[in-house]
Formats: structure tokens, C-alpha cells, sequence
């Protein structure tokens, strides 16, 4: 037989092989992301969707990328929040990178590196020399608290995937949470600039109160694992099964969809309030009325992601509620709340 | 002898045709300019982008003017490369119209963004402006001028910055044989801008040169490393508008001048 035909055939199968195994690699790496998805983690999502963008970018890991690109962005601007609260500017600095990274839009991230650069510049000195010399590679190495993340309720409230309670509004709050201790606060008044064209002032449904109250934290449970902090509020916060946030920023958390069947139109939020989604956008804003006995006493239009709106709940109490997340092709919305 | 509906007619047709081309044309080529300004040059050929980059911009809130230069000779891309892009007179034309808003408005923004061959011509129209006439950024995308091309002289009219985004993806400017430019060496859209005088003048303007490599998370916008991708209005939205309209410094941005400083150290 010929020998340079039976040489020819078989270098086919290991050059198919190869082809084969330069495909696996990206598709593995996108496999990961989409495991990690499942798992509540978009930032560890985030990192694989890149490599698989490294590997082969082709339109799923595109996709894969601009779905978990924004809570990756929250996640590590959680981390680098608490990192510099701590001390870590290390770290703050290289989280905040990240972030920028992530989302070269964000609108706050590069006045926080350029104060620590200026605030803090022996600190920095270091992962900013990484950094010129590495570029975005360097920002791999920093590590997340792992404090950052899902924070199980004492017991788990899941929006199970058929279960839709938005019909009736007056569905009760869930059994364990508890009532918001309302004891005299300091008096704390919104500051106007606080307000943007897009912050609606908040409505009170009571009769309106000077001050607005701040609820206690509450108490630590002893029975709670030592690497997860007690919830700051006596509001208990929910587990979302679109993505856990960071418990410790809000202190609930709703994921609200006109066309995801897993997800409710309107939910009970906090404090009395329903928060019921009318649209989402392409420029990935949200509009939606809150309510109250029934009745709507807010309506917010065009509210972008990662921008706020405050209102006030039965109680009195302003609370501050952000977009976390849109997902407009499904109308999706993730909301979170947090005390003003 | 009368004349028949059936010639008539063209003529009339022809006749108000005419009328709607010289109206058009006292409407679109006179469009009052004002600032602030982005001044936006296509590539080489008949490939658009202009409305992609537009949508980008006012996507990232800019409210300004947007002005499409147009600079081909409409004979095709190869043309438009190797002729018409490094031509002097082509350039003088965008020159004196920055010249025009420079001088009507000495303070607002004006800025220069360019694809491909019609970076060229924004680089030599640059080099034609009068001492004292600045534009703020310059945004060079998937260039086809040298990347050893010398932007010091260029640079003497920007206020700010320069931006030249590149990828070694770029399969287009991988096959073009010569650069629009006419000057050796691989394009800036393939490589980045390389600092190639070491004169304090030289590395002083390189201070303000940031190239802005093609990386996987850009996947995100619609920059898949290709040569227009670049152009996509997510991309231009994200990642062109904030570094041009931020007052300080970009904290991602390394300098030419940095880089090399960098390589040279750990030489």
C-alpha cells in the first residue's frame, strides 16, 4: 500500500482530534459558566464565560457574558464596598478595577480607584504596578470575601417555579418575618440633592411623619454559621432563585417578570409595599407602580439599572429600591430594598 | 409644432428632480455647525457605520451635534484606500471645518473619530490645523495608518487624549498589502501605536496616545475582534463615550509611553 496515503489517513484522526479538543475547551469553559449560573454565582459565571470568550468567542459566550456582566459588576463592588470598610485597600483598589473592567460605563467606579490612588497610595503601590505591567490579567488574582453572596434566611422562602402570588394582593408577608420594631430614631431628613430627576420623592401613606424610622438590626442568632453575618434588619431576606445577592446591601430582594413564568408580576416587598412591574426597555430600564392596601401610590417610569427610587412603607420608614438586574427579552427585573 | 405629453413629461420629471437635488443640497451640505461637536469619518468604500457610532453616543447620553465627514470618491474601497485617503486636499477640507467650530466656539468639545482608512484622513487633517486650533479626543478605530507612523505633530492639536483601538483579529487589515497612510510597518488596527522617536516632544504626546487592545469581555458589546464590530453601538456606548467625556484620567487606560516603560523594565 502506498505509505505516504496510510501516513495521510493517519494524521487525519489526530488532526480531528485536535480541532475537537481546541472546540472543548470553550465549550467546557461555557458549560462552567452556565453551571455556575444555576449555582447563583454570575461573578464566578462571569470569569468562565470569559475564558470561554477567550477560547472561542462566538455568540453564546457573548451572550453568556452580557447576562451575567451586570450582577458580576454588583458583586465585586459589594467586595470592594466591605474590602475598603475593612481596610483591605489592597484589595478595594483591584475589586474596583474589576469592576471597571466588567462595565467601563459604571459611573462611580473611577472616582473610587482614583481616591484610593490618591488617598491611599502606599497601600495601592504594589497591585498598581501589577497592574501596569500585567494589565487586566493582574485583577484575576484578587479573592472575594466569600461574604458576598447568598445569605439564607432562618427559613427559606423560595418562589417555587409555577407559584405565582402576585394575583392576590393581599396575600400576607411571609410567616417569618417579623414585625419591624418601630422605636424612636434619630431624626434624619432626605437631603434634596439625594434626589435625581429619575427619585421620586417618597409618598408616605400614613399620615406623613417628620422623621422617618430606622429599624433596629436585629439581634445575632448564635445558631447561624460564623462565616455568615446575622441579617442588620429585623426584614428577613428572601432567597431569589434567579441569583442570591448580597444580603448584607438589601435587605430584600425580588425578581419580577412579565414573560418568565418562574417569576411573579408583582410580589410584597416590604413594609406593606407591592412592587408590581409594568415594562423593561432595551436602554434596560424599568417601569413600575408600587402599592399599597390595593391601591397605587407610586408610580416610577424609565428607572435604569443600578440607579434607585425611595418611597415610604406603612410603617413610615423610607426605603431606597434599586434595579439590580434587567433581563429585557424575557421583561425580567430583579428589584432590592434597603432602608433609605 | 406642439410638443407631445410624452416628451414633456421626462423633461418636467428631470426638471423637478433637479430642483430637489439643488434644494437638498442647500439643506444638507449647509447644516449650520455648532458644538458641541463629534466629527465621525466612514472607512474606505460604501460600508456605513456612521449611524451605528451615532447610536452609540447618544446611547451614553451625549446630546450634541454629530457630523458624518464624508471623505470617499465613491469609486470603490480600493480607491478610497490607496488614493484617496492619504490626499492632502481631502484632509484640508475636515481641517478647515474643525477650524470653523474651533473658532465659533473656543470652548466646547470637539471630537474626531475615524474607521479605518479614514484615519487618515482625520491624522492629516490634524497636521493641517493652524498652531492654536485644538480638537479634545481623538478616537482612531481599527486604523489602517502605520502603526510606526509618528502622531507628534498630530498630537500638538489635541487637547486631551487619543484612543486607537486594535486587534490582532482583525482579519481585513491582516490582508491589506499597504497601509492608507502609505508608510511601512503592520497597521495601528493589528498592533497599537508604537512610540518610534524617543524625543522629549515625542514622548511627551505618547503620554496622551492609548492604545485599547481587543479583550473577551468586549465580546459583551459587539466587538468580536473584527475590523467594523468595532463600530457597534454598545461597544462606542460603553467603552469610547466614557473615556472621552470623563473629566480625569481612565484608570484602565496605559499609556504608550507607560507600556514601554514597563517592557523596557523587565528587560
Amino acid at each position: 500500500m502506498n505509505t505516504r496515503l496510510v501516513r495521510l489517513l493517519a494524521c487525519f484522526p489526530a488532526a480531528a482530534a485536535l480541532v475537537l479538543a481546541a472546540g472543548c475547551g470553550g465549550n467546557q469553559a461555557y458549560q462552567a459558566g452556565v453551571q455556575a449560573e444555576r449555582r447563583d454565582q454570575p461573578q464566578v459565571a462571569y470569569d468562565h464565560y470569559l475564558m470561554a470568550a477567550r477560547q472561542n468567542p462566538n455568540a453564546a459566550a457573548a451572550d453568556g457574558l452580557r447576562r451575567t456582566a451586570a450582577a458580576a459588576a454588583a458583586f465585586w463592588e459589594a467586595e470592594a464596598v466591605l474590602a475598603a470598610d475593612e481596610g483591605r485597600y489592597a484589595d478595594a483598589w483591584q475589586m474596583w478595577m474589576r469592576v471597571l473592567d466588567i462595565r467601563p460605563d459604571h459611573p462611580t467606579a473611577p472616582d473610587m480607584i482614583l481616591r484610593l490612588e490618591q488617598t491611599q497610595p502606599a497601600a495601592i503601590a504594589a497591585v498598581r504596578g501589577d497592574y501596569q505591567r500585567l494589565g487586566s490579567a493582574s485583577l484575576a488574582a484578587v479573592r472575594p470575601s466569600g461574604r458576598i453572596g447568598a445569605e439564607p434566611p432562618e427559613e427559606p422562602v423560595v418562589l417555587a417555579a409555577n407559584e405565582r402570588p402576585s394575583r392576590d394582593r393581599r396575600a400576607p408577608p411571609p410567616p417569618d418575618t417579623p414585625e419591624p420594631r418601630r422605636e424612636a430614631p434619630p431624626p434624619r431628613r432626605e437631603p434634596p440633592s439625594r434626589q435625581t430627576s429619575r427619585e421620586q420623592p417618597p409618598t408616605p401613606a400614613s399620615p406623613p411623619r417628620a422623621e422617618p424610622a430606622r429599624p433596629e438590626p436585629a439581634p445575632p442568632k448564635p445558631a447561624r454559621p460564623p462565616e455568615t453575618p446575622p441579617p442588620s434588619s429585623p426584614i428577613v431576606a428572601e432567597l431569589d432563585p434567579w441569583q442570591a445577592w448580597g444580603g448584607r446591601e438589601f435587605t430584600a430582594v425580588k425578581t419580577l417578570s412579565l414573560r418568565d413564568r418562574r417569576f411573579p408580576r408583582e410580589a410584597l416587598m416590604v413594609d406593606g409595599v407591592t412592587v408590581k412591574l409594568r415594562d423593561t426597555d432595551n436602554d434596560l430600564e424599568a417601569d413600575l407602580d408600587l402599592l399599597m392596601n390595593n391601591k397605587r401610590f407610586l408610580k416610577i417610569r424609565e428607572l435604569p439599572l443600578g440607579r434607585s427610587a425611595t418611597f415610604r412603607g406603612q410603617s413610615g420608614v423610607t426605603y431606597r429600591i434599586t434595579v439590580l438586574r434587567i433581563h429585557h427579552k424575557t421583561r425580567t427585573a430583579q428589584l432590592g430594598i434597603k432602608p433609605a | 409644432m406642439t410638443t407631445s405629453p410624452g416628451i414633456a413629461r421626462p423633461r418636467v420629471a428631470a426638471a423637478m428632480f433637479a430642483l430637489l437635488l439643488a434644494a437638498a443640497a442647500a439643506v444638507g451640505c449647509h447644516q449650520p455647525l455648532k458644538a458641541p461637536v463629534v466629527f465621525y469619518l466612514e472607512g474606505a468604500g460604501w460600508y456605513t457605520s456612521g449611524g451605528g457610532v451615532q447610536r452609540g453616543f447618544r446611547q451614553a447620553g451625549y446630546q450634541g451635534q454629530f457630523q458624518t465627514y464624508g471623505w470617499s470618491a465613491f469609486l470603490g474601497p480600493a480607491h478610497d484606500h490607496f488614493v484617496v485617503a492619504n490626499n492632502r486636499a481631502v484632509a484640508n477640507g475636515l481641517a478647515k471645518r474643525i477650524e470653523k467650530v474651533r473658532r465659533a466656539y473656543p470652548d466646547q468639545p470637539i471630537n474626531l473619530l475615524a474607521l479605518s482608512a479614514g484615519t487618515a484622513v482625520a491624522l492629516n487633517a490634524l497636521e493641517q490645523l493652524p498652531d492654536g486650533v485644538m480638537v479634545d479626543n481623538v478616537v482612531l478605530l481599527s486604523s489602517s495608518v502605520s502603526s510606526q507612523r509618528n502622531l507628534t505633530r498630530a498630537m500638538s492639536h489635541v487637547r486631551r487624549n487619543l484612543y486607537a483601538t486594535y486587534s490582532p483579529r482583525d482579519a481585513l487589515l491582516g490582508a491589506l498589502v499597504a497601509n492608507a497612510d502609505g508608510k511601512p510597518g503592520p497597521p495601528a488596527g493589528r498592533t497599537g501605536f508604537r512610540l518610534v522617536s524617543r524625543t522629549a516632544a515625542a514622548e511627551q504626546a505618547y503620554r496622551r496616545v492609548f492604545n485599547i487592545p481587543w479583550q473577551p469581555s468586549f465580546l459583551a458589546f459587539g466587538w468580536d475582534g473584527g475590523h467594523t464590530s468595532v463600530t457597534r453601538p454598545d461597544f462606542i456606548a460603553s467603552v469610547i463615550v466614557p473615556r472621552i467625556t470623563r473629566d480625569g484620567p481612565f484608570p484602565l487606560d496605559r499609556s504608550v509611553v507607560d507600556r514601554l516603560a514597563v517592557a523596557s523594565a523587565s528587560d
